[in-house]
Formats: structure tokens, sequence, C-alpha cells
């Protein structure tokens, strides 16, 4: 089979919902085969219409219990869903152990529904730099809603809000005072407010410092973020969280914004394979990745300052030409 | 960019055999060894199992034994992945199984069977061998 194909092939398998397909080309995308950057571009060229879902917050908050009762709810709809369960990859070991599925058995095995797990690889946004790709192919199988679950978040791990329509951001009663909410930038990516397991202590304390926050948070598209008590393992709360996210999603495609984020998301994933691309081309033209140790002695030794050191790896690449005559 | 390929496995308990106590552990060393590791729990079915390598595109599954099964759902796997056009996915086992057990597992088909008190070096590299 030639190149073009097979390449036809897949598109065509994706289209009719082939799970096989769709997975080995996430496989492809992910491993950074040559051939999957086309079937993508193809994929793009008819735009869906399914409703991203982003599923953020601390470790340990209910993510994957939470995305089973939203996922539960679309299928109980007989609705087509996708879900992306993103985990760290251990930096140490380039290994990664993927549990999300685990906790999702109640759903899992549905037909009409496709999981897949993802390793971060190194990304630090809380989501893999390949999400968005998934999200496309996932898409492009047919499915109606998607919902990524993000790794469990920091403080700053805010690139799921731009892949995902709505951002549901999870808390939990009793981590902590407002403050260390309020600067933390994952709280103002929050889109819905799933205050979950509110069976526990807190609950209303939780809610009030909430309150606070996004009432002094900067919003556009006059959009209010609202605030929902869950209990996930016993499905409390479930039907007035999606009533909340079935608006959102409503509001930003009236207001524009759904188009403003999609572009946003795309800008990230070019300078994503910008910054991979880049990298290569350093360790192609000068062993950057073999040199990093003695890079590393030189500043530590105050042998040379970091600009200093870019300036002369840039010239010996010929990214840069000459001396800049700016310094 | 032409990133490294990581391989997929997919680790899980089938049946009622509630014991996970060695899946666990050989999860922390396979993702320890570089491997990205699905970690799918227990009371699994094999073709809930297959599904998933579906799903998630997996290079093996590993399936760990105390109830005494294994030469039951060998053939169970081996079976579904024949009628899948799956042949090209590993399977690997481990848990209390007797030495003729073992070469009866290996008739079947199975790429690796590995028994309690196995190390974790002789683990890994006999993964990484057949992958």
């Amino acid at each position: 089979m030639t190149d073009r194909e097979s390449i036809e092939n897949i598109i065509v398998n994706i289209r009719k919902g082939n799970k096989w397909f769709a997975s080995k080309l996430m496989s492809m995308v992910e491993d950074g085969a040559y051939e999957s950057e086309e079937c993508l571009r193809i994929l793009r060229s008819t735009p869906g219409q399914a409703h991203i879902i982003g599923v953020t917050g601390w470790p340990g908050v209910g993510k994957s219990t939470l995305i089973s009762r939203i996922a539960r709810f679309f299928l109980d709809k007989d609705k087509q869903v996708g879900i992306i369960a993103v985990d760290p990859t251990s930096p140490i070991s380039g290994g990664s152990l993927l549990g999300d599925r685990e906790r999702m058995r109640e759903i899992d095995g549905d037909e009409r529904l496709f999981i897949r797990s993802m390793a971060t690889r190194g990304h630090a946004g809380g989501i893999a730099a390949n999400a968005n790709a998934f999200v496309r192919i996932m898409e492009a199988m047919g499915k109606d809603v998607i919902i990524i679950e993000t790794v469990g978040v920091g403080q700053d791990q805010v690139s799921v809000c731009y892949v995902a329509d709505t951002v549901v951001m999870t808390v939990i009663p009793g981590m902590g005072d407002y403050l260390q909410a309020l600067k933390a930038g994952i709280m103002e990516v929050g889109d819905v407010f799933a205050v979950n397991k509110a069976d526990k202590k807190g609950v209303d304390e939780v809610v009030m410092d909430l309150r606070m926050i996004i009432g002094m948070s900067i919003r556009q598209n006059d959009w209010n973020p609202p605030i929902v008590k869950t209990v996930a393992v016993k499905g409390i709360g479930i039907d007035e969280l999606m009533a909340r996210i079935e608006r959102h999603r409503e509001h930003i495609a009236q207001c524009g914004k759904l188009f403003s984020k999609r572009i946003t998301a795309v800008k990230l994933e070019i300078m994503e394979a910008l910054e991979a691309r880049f990298f290569r081309l350093l360790n192609e033209k000068i062993d950057f990745e073999e040199k990093l140790e003695g890079y590393a002695q030189q500043v530590l030794e105050g042998k040379t300052d970091r600009h200093t050191l870019l300036e002369s790896i840039f010239r010996e690449t010929g990214i840069v030409q000459q001396e800049r005559s700016d310094r | 960019m032409k990133a490294a390929k990581k391989k997929r496995v997919i680790l899980a308990k089938v049946g009622l055999d509630g014991h996970d106590n060695g899946i666990r552990i050989v999860s922390k060393w396979l993702m320890d060894g570089g491997y990205e590791v699905i970690y799918a729990g227990l009371y699994n079915t094999p073709e809930r199992i297959i599904q998933m390598t579906i799903e998630e595109n997996a290079d093996a599954i590993g399936v760990s034994f105390l109830s005494g099964e294994h030469l039951f759902y060998a053939g169970k796997f081996k079976s579904l992945l024949g009628q899948k056009d799956m042949g090209h996915v590993k399977l690997i086992m481990g848990g209390v199984i007797t030495p003729e057990d073992v070469e009866a597992l290996k008739g079947l088909g199975v790429d690796a069977v590995f028994t309690p008190g196995t190390r974790r070096d002789v683990l890994l590299s006999k993964i990484d061998s057949i992958m």
C-alpha cells in the first residue's frame, strides 16, 4: 500500500468511528510519525461539532470519578463519548503509570465510549502536548462529547483551558484557605466550579471562598462561573453540574469565544511543535544534549552567563549569523 | 519531531481473583523501566481488556493470577487476540504457577511467564527482549 492509500485508509476508517485506526493514529502522533501530520490536516479540514470538556483540579479531588458521571450522563442520552485521561510521565525513567481508567470501570467497555490514557511525556502544562490532536481524532470519529482529564494540577498548569471549551475546576473541602486559591492560576480558568465530596465538613466555607474569588476576578464575555456542590461517588449534584456545563457551551458559542479558544489551542500546538523541532535542530547541529552538562558547569562556576552562552550557541548553529549589535 | 517510541503495557487482574500486590509491584517496575503502564486493576474480563488494548494501542497485556485459572484465561486471551487480528500484542502472565503450567502456558503461546521471587532486573530484561 502506498503512503497515500494508507493515509486515506486511516481517514476513512476513523470517520466510520473505527477505534483501532483512531488508536493507531494517536500512537503515530505521539511517536512523531511523519504521516500522522497529513492525517491530522485532512481531519481538521472538516471541522467537528464536539463539546470539549476539561476536568481539572488538585490530585485526589475525584476528577476520574466525576468524569465517569459526566460520561454516564451523556451515554444515557445516547451520545458518543471520548475521554482523554492524562497522567504524568516520570522525569527520571520516562515511564508512567496511567491509572485514571481504573476509576472509570463503571462506564468502561461501552461501545459508544472511547477512553485513551495519555502520558504527559515531559509537557508541563497539566495536559500532554498532543492532547489537542487526540481531541480532533476523537471528533472525527463522531464523538459528541470529549472529556479531558488533566493530571492533578498544582497552581499554574492551565493549558487545559486552551484545549477545552468548558473547564470544570474541581475542588474539595479542607484544602486550605482562600488565599491559596486566590494566587493559583488554575482558579482563573474554571468556567464551572464543582465542589466535590460535598458531604464532607467545610463545604460551605469552600463555596463562600470561591464566591469571593470569582467575584474579584476579571471575567470576559459576561460569564459568571457557577459553583455546584457534587458528591461524584453517589451521583449527587451531577444533573445541576451538567446543566451548567451545557449552558456554558451555548454561551461561548453565542459570544464567539469558541472560535478564539480553538485558535489559541492551535497556537499552543504550533509553539510546541516549534520547540520540539528547534531542540532537535540543536541536537543535530551541535549535539546540544551532549554538551549541556559542560554548559551547566560553566554557568554554575560563573565562567559565562546564560545570555552569552545562548549567543554563542546560536552563532555555532548558524541561527544567528554575526555578533548582535544591540548588546 | 521524531520522538522515541514508548512501549505501552496494560496490566490487569481478571475474574474474581482479588490479589493485586504482585501486579502493583510489576506496574511500578515497568514504569521505572520506562514503560507506559495502563493499570486496569481488579475484576476485569478478557473482552474488556482486549477492548482496552485496542483503545490504548498497547504493545502487551500482562495478567497475574493467584487463583489457578491461568490456563483457562491464557487460552481465552490467545483466541480473542487471534479473532481480532491482534497477533502482534504480547501476552505476559505472572503469579503462583507451577513449573509444569509455566511450560503449558508457553505452549499456548504466552510470551513470558513470571513466578514469585522473580527479580526486577530479570523481569525487565525479559520484557525488554520480547517487546
